[in-house]
């Protein structure tokens, strides 16, 4: 096969990929702004108060496609490359939408939302920077 | 004018603090200030105890923190480390569980208890001295006998819980109307208040604001910019709650202290923990998510609870070992930190303050204002609700 027709033939081979994905995007649309990793999109809210130092809080999350499977959620501070005393659980809620519970930020600075998503037979991370005052 | 009116306004006038400039604080540092109050907090009903808040509770608990008869030897009350002359505190270095004793004014407010945090309740709390044999070393069979002997005790402990039974619900019990007084106990507002009140209420040039030394107001310039205090000791308590590693010596003389390390291990197999069977609201209590989702890491070997600071000046000496004297010495060990001996594997979190001498007396001044000013010694109710109760023999 000549170099032009693979490449064809591989463009045909992802947009085959491709299509399903955004079809499932588009069957569930999240508000703006929105994480998107692979064909993962995740949106997420604080339930309650805001969050302040040392003090647990809880995320809800709406995870496309809707099947998606939440695997992991966690959170770091990169520069001093340590995380959360707390490994947060996890609870479906139906719908796409997602419970994260246990979390806590316990200093201010820089923090980063890390969320581990299955979808599609692959993992994705989606990561949100968060500063926290 | 009367000459004695004019003469006892000047005596008043050179009395009252000096009104002192107030500094210009940023937005960034008028957040953080704010950050720190407003003070007293709301109560935090604790649901893992049935009766907490209760008034019947508050009373034979405190009756029951003071008594002596509540350890086997007759000679140990709750009172005798947790001194209320003294914070809640014992002044000494060391307590008999070898570290310093903890002040338990705002204990209320804690997720987790003691320098290890081994315990997430005020009721479990107390009953790890209760029942430890080098501490009151009580047993139910004891306990059941005190109720007996004492009808005032026994008829309110009836009314709370029923009839005292000699195993271990009267431990259990006995430690929750224990802690539903000490729940009781919160600091009062202090000069740092009334100035954080002030300048949250956009009136940082009134009066309240001015009469906040300009010591304190530009040690905690520092507490709140480069001296980064605030980082750890964060909100209205002046601490996030949870544990660090500050560069004190984690060897004492009963060896190395794993510090949080050793507390999760306790915490995570205690039967008495929000976990389990003892407390009144399981785990679905809003108070367990601590427990419920607590990480055990290596990390956590040598970290100690990071102390709130309301209340210092009473409450010497500091740290988990006691091995500072004074807020000076406090402040010293910040400022000469030997920041090589701490772990770290991305930019360094606590480094040597390095402060002048003046920044370095700055400091300890604000965190001087985190105390309420002296009482006037009051004679009746309070003094008798500080009395220990005299051992057996002694009355």
């Amino acid at each position: 096969m000549k170099a032009a027709n693979k490449l064809a033939a591989l463009w045909l081979g992802l947009a085959g990929l491709m299509v399903p994905a955004m079809a499932a995007l588009a069957a569930c649309p999240l508000p703006a702004p929105a994480l998107q990793q692979g064909s993962v999109q995740a949106a997420w809210a604080v339930d309650g108060a805001p969050i302040a130092v040392g003090r647990h809080f809880a995320i809800e999350l709406k995870l496309c496609p809707l099947d998606a499977v939440l695997v992991r959620v966690d959170a770091t501070m990169p520069e001093h490359r340590h995380g959360m005393n707390y490994r947060p659980s996890l609870k479906p809620l139906g719908d796409g939408r997602w419970r994260a519970e246990g979390l806590m930020f316990h200093m201010p600075g820089q923090w980063e939302l890390r969320l581990d998503v299955r979808a599609a037979g692959r993992t994705e991370t989606l990561l949100d920077p968060i500063t926290l005052p | 004018m009367n000459v004695w009116a004019l003469l006892i306004g000047l005596v008043l006038w050179a009395a009252a603090p000096a009104a002192a400039e107030v500094l210009k604080f940023s937005p960034e540092e008028r957040a953080r200030i704010e950050a720190h109050g407003p003070w007293p907090p709301l109560r935090m009903p604790d649901a893992g105890n049935r009766v907490d808040g209760q008034r019947d509770a508050i009373e034979l608990g405190r009756r029951l923190f003071f008594d002596r008869r509540l350890s086997a030897s007759g000679e140990l009350a709750c009172a005798s480390c947790h001194n209320p002359r003294r914070a809640f505190q014992d002044g000494r270095r060391f307590s008999r569980h070898g570290r310093n004793t903890p002040s338990l004014l705002d204990a209320g407010q804690r997720a987790w208890l003691g320098w290890d945090g081994a315990n997430d309740s005020l009721w479990a709390a107390t009953l790890a001295p209760l029942t430890s044999a080098d501490e009151l070393a009580a047993t139910p069979a004891q306990l059941f006998h005190l109720l007996k002997r004492d009808p005032g005790l026994s008829q309110r402990y009836r009314s709370l819980f029923g009839a005292p039974l000699a195993d271990e619900t009267l431990l259990v019990n006995v430690a929750k109307a224990m802690a539903a007084y000490q729940a009781t106990l919160v600091s009062r507002r202090t000069p740092f208040d009334d100035f954080r009140d002030a300048l949250t209420r956009g009136d940082g040039d009134g009066l309240a604001a001015s009469r906040y030394p300009a010591a304190a107001q530009r040690g905690l310039k520092l507490f709140v910019g480069p001296g980064r205090c605030f980082f750890c000791h964060a909100g209205p308590a002046f601490s996030n709650g949870e544990f660090a590693d500050v560069g004190r010596p984690f060897f004492s003389a009963a060896g190395a202290d794993p510090g949080r390390w050793g507390g999760l291990q306790q915490l995570l197999a205690s039967p008495y923990n929000r976990l389990g069977a003892y407390s009144d609201a399981g785990p679905q209590d809003a108070r367990a998510v601590g427990t419920q989702h607590v990480l055990m890491e290596p990390r956590h070997f040598g970290e100690f609870k990071v102390p709130g600071l309301r209340g210092l000046v009473a409450s010497a000496p500091y740290f988990h070992d006691g091995s500072a004297a004074s807020i000076e010495d406090v402040v010293r060990h910040y400022s000469e930190l030997d920041a090589g001996r701490l772990h770290a594997d991305g930019a360094r979190l606590l480094q040597a303050l390095r402060l002048t001498p003046l920044q370095a007396a700055d400091l300890a001044a604000f965190l001087k204002t985190l105390s309420p000013p002296p009482l006037i010694q009051r004679q009746g109710k309070a003094q008798a609700h500080a009395k220990v109760q005299p051992a057996p023999g002694r009355r």
